[in-house]
């Protein structure tokens, strides 16, 4: 060591100093940097280098990043090295270095090095929490995406088992008339009725099922709009109705021109759901109309009945797939509501309700008469 | 796809031979910028970034395209087939060198010639193989970089002091290595470290020089001597050097060795008079 007054000033600094040629060989090391790692005094054989005192992994780091950086920019700050102390163990500095060319044109590195141990601490402290809240948010991914397939594995198996009921219901509805073709007996014709309004009800099922694996797979419904006129649509359904409800009374109430823009078999779906509806849970002793009307360019569509109203809680609710007014009225797994608000959307309208005890309950689609052209 | 946008494709310099500059780990094309300028007066000199360090479109980086060297190595034969030029050399620095030997693999005739810098085909010891490393480094320099790197995340750029000379490249540096993020960096170094392609060395045919540090502890001299044995047609040139980037520190010396090589095996052809 020698004793320049510039080397006790050096050595009086609370953070290690050192000198280094441009290759990393020590020059000068202060007291500070010598006693952090546990020797004497630096440069010693086992450890001429700047690099030699650091880990290995620190040394490769030192070779690709903090080299080069120093070697472009002149100046490095704040990196943080894992330090070889003389007995072995790590001592963790942040190093800050900048290069000086001396008067002798001698290029060097200066160094000043800050213990870093409470810092490091801190730190990997934060690195473990923040590696373990990442691996909870995959974890919860991975939930999720588990939930997600399944749900839509769930879909896609309505859709196919829906599908594959189609043909035997079919099977059933044809042999049924067959078995009563030649028959006059009036308790077998009646019988037969009753089995193929119980197939209908089943295939309008099917296919309110096969509507909502649709819609719930990311597809919308398919809707041809041509001119058609409405109320000849629905006297069509009613009289079609009349055959599957025979104990409600059916009536129909038209106003306006019933030229519009519809799909008329998805409209004539509207119909059906919301006369099944109203047979389901409104007061059969009382007439259900249906109403067709077109009026300023709007159409309403909806279906009336009498009843017990429906809990204004519940309203937000019917039109979502599954949800349903009441438990107490068998039939139906509350799709009829949801397929109804997905042909509105495929017209450009909007289901709507109104529901009270004196007024009895209107459910209905409203859509503009004609499709709006297309963006151009 | 835009190649050149995507890995932030530069061009320089015009001559008969394009020569595609491909920095190693930890590092971006600004690497280049002592060594070009002693090229670019020779050759044509295309120089990028690989997805996820510098100036590439990180948005195209994809955890596991680039979890091993291949998918760098697709991304080098886009990149060389986008720089097009013939004849076509790849000056492949550290980790490069070996992304080339396997982009050659992949299309052969993709370079004509390799000049590798520092190279190393495996940087662990395994058996009789000494690559210089043990498991255990390769995860200390992991921590190091995640210590390091958290600094360096998006929105705290690093304390760097400019280059009062340079303020435009400290600007540019600063930039570089502020936009990697610790996780790629990390993956790039798994990638890098723990590779082992010493199988494929013998695939590559055409000439290569291999630079080697007298001093390097990333590649240490035995590494590039069993390097220029074990392709068929390599030459070792030492270069007076400590550490891991001659490119950088004596970049003179790597400019007359590339010169002296390249005048010697891709010599301009003779015009019939």
């Amino acid at each position: 060591m020698t004793t320049e007054p510039a080397d006790d000033w050096c050595d009086l600094a609370p953070c290690g100093l050192m000198l280094t040629d441009s290759s990393g060989t020590i020059l000068r090391a202060n007291a500070q940097f010598c006693q952090s790692l546990g020797y004497r005094a630096l440069p010693q054989p086992g450890a001429p280098t700047f690099q030699s005192l650091l880990s290995m992994g620190g040394r490769m780091f030192h070779q690709t990043h903090w080299q080069p950086l120093l070697e472009m920019q002149s100046a490095v700050m704040e990196v943080k090295f894992d330090f070889l102390h003389a007995e072995g163990h790590r001592v963790p500095m942040v190093i800050n270095a900048r290069v000086l060319t001396l008067e002798s044109g001698q290029v060097v590195h200066s160094i000043a090095a800050f213990a870093a141990t409470d810092r490091d601490r801190y730190e990997q402290a934060l690195l473990k929490a923040k590696s373990e809240a990442e691996s909870l948010l995959r974890e919860r991914t991975d939930l999720e995406q588990q939930a997600s397939e399944r749900s839509l594995f769930a879909e896609q198996l309505i859709g196919i088992v829906s599908h594959d009921m189609r043909n035997p219901l079919t099977a059933i509805r044809m042999g049924t008339e067959m078995l009563v073709m030649k028959d006059s007996d009036p308790g077998q014709l009646k019988i037969a009725e009753r089995i193929n309004q119980s197939v209908d009800r089943a295939l309008a099922l099917i296919e309110d099922m096969l509507d909502f694996t649709l819609t719930k797979t990311g597809r919308s419904l398919d809707v041809e709009r041509v001119a058609i006129d409405l109320h000849d649509v629905a006297d069509a359904a009613i009289e079609e109705l009349r055959w599957s409800f025979p104990r409600i009374t059916l009536t129909h109430v038209s106003e306006g021109d019933g030229l519009v823009w519809g799909d008329s078999s998805r409209l004539t779906r509207v119909i059906g759901n919301l006369v099944a509806n109203a047979y389901r849970y409104g007061d059969s002793s009382h007439p259900v109309t249906v109403t067709t009307r077109v009026h300023g360019g709007r159409v309403r569509l909806d279906v009336h009945n009498m009843g017990p109203p429906i809990a204004p809680s519940l309203i937000p609710l019917l039109f979502k797939a599954m949800s349903r007014g009441s438990s107490s009225h068998g039939g139906g797994v509350g799709l009829g509501l949801y397929i109804v608000s997905q042909i509105a959307a495929a017209h450009d309208g909007t289901p709507y309700i109104t529901s009270t005890a004196e007024d009895g309950t209107r459910i209905g689609i409203e859509f503009p008469l004609k499709p709006a052209l297309p963006a151009v | 796809m835009a190649i050149r946008a995507r890995n932030n494709m530069s061009v320089v310099g015009d001559g008969r031979i394009t020569l595609v500059l491909a920095n190693g780990f930890g590092c971006d094309q600004t690497m280049w910028s002592r060594l070009s300028p002693l090229l670019s007066e020779r050759y044509r000199i295309v120089a990028f970034d690989y997805v996820g360090s510098g100036g590439a479109d990180v948005s195209h980086y994809d955890e596991t395209r680039y979890a091993s060297l291949e998918g760098y190595a697709d991304d080098l034969v886009k990149v060389a087939e986008h720089a097009g030029g013939r004849p076509r050399v790849l000056v492949g620095h550290s980790v490069s060198a070996m992304i080339g030997l396997l982009a050659q693999k992949k299309v052969p005739g993709l370079f004509d010639a390799h000049i590798m810098i520092g190279p190393s085909p495996s940087y662990l010891n395994e058996g009789d193989y000494r690559g210089g490393f043990d498991r255990a480094d390769i995860d200390e320099l992991l921590g190091t970089l995640e210590s390091n790197y958290l600094g360096w995340s998006a929105g705290m750029a690093p304390a760097i002091m400019g280059a009062p000379d340079q303020p435009e490249l400290s600007e540019e540096l600063t930039n570089s290595f502020c936009r990697t993020d610790p996780a790629i960096a990390a993956r790039f170094a798994r990638a890098t470290f723990l590779g082992n392609n010493l199988a494929d060395l013998p695939s590559l045919q055409v000439p290569a020089l291999i630079l080697q540090s007298s001093q390097d502890i990333i590649a240490p001299l035995a590494v590039g001597e069993h390097v220029s044995r074990t392709v068929a047609n390599g030459t070792l040139r030492l270069l007076d050097n400590i550490g891991h980037c001659p490119h950088m520190s004596v970049p003179h010396a790597c400019a007359a060795e590339i010169n002296a090589y390249l005048a010697q095996t891709l010599p301009e052809p003779r015009h019939p008079t």
